[in-house]
């Protein structure tokens, strides 16, 4: 399989006034082509962040990619003009936002709204157009496709937006979708209908996508790989089996302790203790070491490079050369 | 739809009784008309019989009674000085004042809109800065000094524009500028900050993620959703606009019911204030009703319901 996205050793840097913050660290990950990778890690740890940098859609003035490299399609995103970027957008690369309730404008159909992409990235008519919407609107599952296009957003439920959103997505049938946590808003019984219908369009089009969730079961459902973020890094990377099978970061097992099925009996639901360092609090040593219950003294003096043990990585001091790891970096 | 303009008609006819009513007791404290139009020397028995006449002897409910019982028919009386229909009087003054007014309103909005879009867009800009320094100055300039400002360079210093009078589209240049000038400043700096506010919504940031360029994020989707709030805006603002023309009117001598009321008010002819009030409340809250009805076209939201 080829790389469809590569993130290579990317910083990213916010500046509000004088103070500076480095939400994002060094991350690397890839997203094959047809695959879906999942992220996932706690709130704040740079999951949406990561999402818009690829996207392009960083605040311009207040945010700045201070190093690294986002190769998309053997382009260099970081490097793209706002021109070339609007090219992309809709385009190549689709976003779905966790927010249906607001993702859409409220003083346009979303016929007015779903014309924008196809007018922006495709030379059709007008006719072709509204044929191209509908079958959309019909391929995500929204009855009644031919009424909803004259209906303004607050008309519709908040599952039926998110269907709008996919399919404002969709029509140009891109390259990468990237979902940031799509059902996070939405009842218990419509999230697992739009996670059903995210992953049948995923394999029945050659697509990509890249899901951001901070809910494991949900990676366990949906994907190929994934992704570990902590603090602004990613700290282990494997495939779905291999993650759940065989963890090796104390942050991932954590996480996977705190999955309600593996302690159904006990009567409060493991969580790991401590909080999050902010990206200002960061210091010399590990990132997760505050938390970690292996913490030796090299963790708090030296940040863990990333070890390889095959296909599987881990940013951990455990995977040290005695228990097998590859420094692979 | 119906029972939403029957409410606001209820609402329109309550506003503009309260208004007459508050103007009605408040004119009749503040003196008795006939001592300021008769003569210095006139005899108390004079008085007297004038106030027989004109029914101000009687006690103040039994007036407003009266008045009300002809206000309901349109009847405000004659002026206490020319005899003439005081409503008449008014009726007559208002083209010149909405002619005022809406040159106003439509200076102000051909500048301010554009103006505070593009701060908005420049933000933190040097252009951005200049803007929103000029608003607070002319949001801060009394109309009045700004009028006699405009007046000594335009009128007296370079002779290229005529300081006071009606008639023509000449004689409305200062006057309107001036009425126009807190407006631009207020609508200027709403449409920036409401512009500033639009932009930063997650719809804007799916137009973006769909590839929508910079021009259309702002002037279509942006502008189209500020128009809400501005809209709301502009149309409250008409009633301060027409409020605003009397004292323009005054520094202009522009013939229009503001300086009519304010020399009946002098006068103490109160047939005329009455009627005057009547027809600027009436004014001010149909225009209100009119921007609710706009309010409701711009805002589907609002429109379904
Ligand atoms: N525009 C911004 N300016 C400054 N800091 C920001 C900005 N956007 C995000 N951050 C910071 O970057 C860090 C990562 O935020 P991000 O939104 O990527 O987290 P997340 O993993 O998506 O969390 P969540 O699960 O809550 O969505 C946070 O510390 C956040 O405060
Ligand atoms: S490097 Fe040390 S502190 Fe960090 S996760 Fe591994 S064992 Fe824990
Ligand atoms: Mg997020």
């Amino acid at each position: 399989m080829t790389n469809l996205l590569e993130v290579n050793n990317l910083n990213i840097c916010f500046r509000n006034g004088k103070s500076i913050t480095q939400p994002i660290r060094n991350v690397n990950f890839t997203v094959r082509s047809g695959e879906i990778l999942g992220i996932v890690g706690e709130s704040g740890c740079g999951k949406s962040v990561t999402s818009l940098a690829v996207m392009g859609l960083l605040p311009p003035k207040s945010s700045e990619i201070t190093k690294g490299e986002i190769i998309f399609n053997e382009q260099h995103i970081e490097k793209m003009s706002e021109k070339q970027l609007q090219n992309i957008r809709g385009n190549e690369v689709s976003m779905i936002f966790q927010e249906p309730m607001t993702s859409l404008n409220p003083v346009f159909t979303i016929g007015q709204q779903l014309m924008e992409p196809l007018k922006q990235h495709k030379s059709l008519t007008k006719v072709q157009r509204k044929e191209r919407i509908i079958e959309v609107l019909k391929q995500v599952g929204i009855p009644r496709a031919e009424q909803i296009i004259d209906e303004y957003p607050h008309q519709l439920s908040g599952g039926m937006r998110q269907r709008v959103m996919i399919s404002l997505a969709l029509l140009c049938e891109p390259k990468l979708l990237i979902a940031d946590e799509p059902t996070t808003a939405l009842d218990v019984t419509i999230q697992a209908q739009i996670l059903e219908l995210l992953k049948r369009i995923i394999a029945e089009t050659n697509m990509s996508m890249m899901l951001i969730t901070h809910d494991l079961g949900v990676i366990a459902e949906m994907c190929h790989r994934v992704v570990v973020m902590y603090a602004g890094s990613v700290v282990e990377e494997a495939s779905v089996e291999e993650l759940f099978d065989n963890p090796l970061h104390p942050y991932t097992k954590g996480l996977l302790k705190s999955l309600p099925s593996q302690n159904e009996r006990k009567s409060a639901l493991y969580s790991i203790a401590g909080q999050v360092p902010r990206p200002n609090e960061l210091g010399q040593g590990c990132a997760f070491a505050n938390r970690c219950e292996f913490a030796t003294e090299r963790c708090l003096t030296a940040a863990p490079p990333v070890f390889s043990v095959a296909q599987h990585k881990a940013k951990c001091w455990l995977l040290d050369e005695t228990v097998g790891g590859v420094f692979s970096e | 739809m119906l029972d939403f303009v029957v409410k606001r008609s209820l609402q329109v006819i309550i506003v503009v009784f309260l208004a007459l009513t508050a103007v009605f007791f408040l004119i009749r404290l503040s003196g008795d008309p006939t001592a300021l139009f008769l003569p210095p020397d006139t005899s108390r028995e004079q008085i007297e019989e004038y106030r027989e006449i004109l029914g101000f002897n009687r006690p103040l409910y039994v007036q407003y009674g009266e008045f009300v019982g002809n206000a309901i028919q349109g009847d405000f009386g004659q002026s206490l000085r020319s005899g003439e229909s005081a409503l008449g009087l008014v009726l007559a003054r208002l083209p010149a004042t909405f002619q005022l007014a809406f040159s106003a309103l439509f200076i102000s909005l051909l500048i301010s809109i554009p103006l505070g879009v593009l701060a908005a867009y420049k933000r933190n800009s040097i252009f951005d800065r200049i803007a929103v320094a000029a608003t607070v100055v002319g949001q801060a300039i009394p109309s009045f000094w700004l009028g006699l400002l405009l007046i000594y360079t335009f009128a007296v210093s370079f002779s290229l524009l005529p300081s006071s009078g009606g008639g023509s589209i000449v004689h409305l240049i200062l006057p309107s500028v001036t009425l126009a000038t807190y407006s631009i400043a207020r609508f200027t700096r709403f449409t920036r900050s409401t512009m500033l506010d639009v932009l930063r919504k997650d719809y804007i940031r799916t137009a973006k993620a769909s590839g929508a360029p910079t021009g259309s994020l702002v002037l279509k989707y942006a502008l189209k959703n500020s128009l809400i709030p501005i809209i709301t805006l502009v149309a409250l603002d008409l009633g301060t606009l027409l409020g605003g023309a009397v004292v323009v009117e005054m520094v202009f001598a522009w013939p229009g019911v503001g300086r009519l009321l304010l020399q009946s008010l002098l006068n103490r002819d109160f047939p005329i204030v009455l009627a005057g009030v009547f027809i600027i409340a009436f004014i001010y809250s149909i225009v209100n009703f009119i921007a609710d009805i706009l309010y409701a076209y711009v805002n589907p939201q609002i429109r379904v319901k």
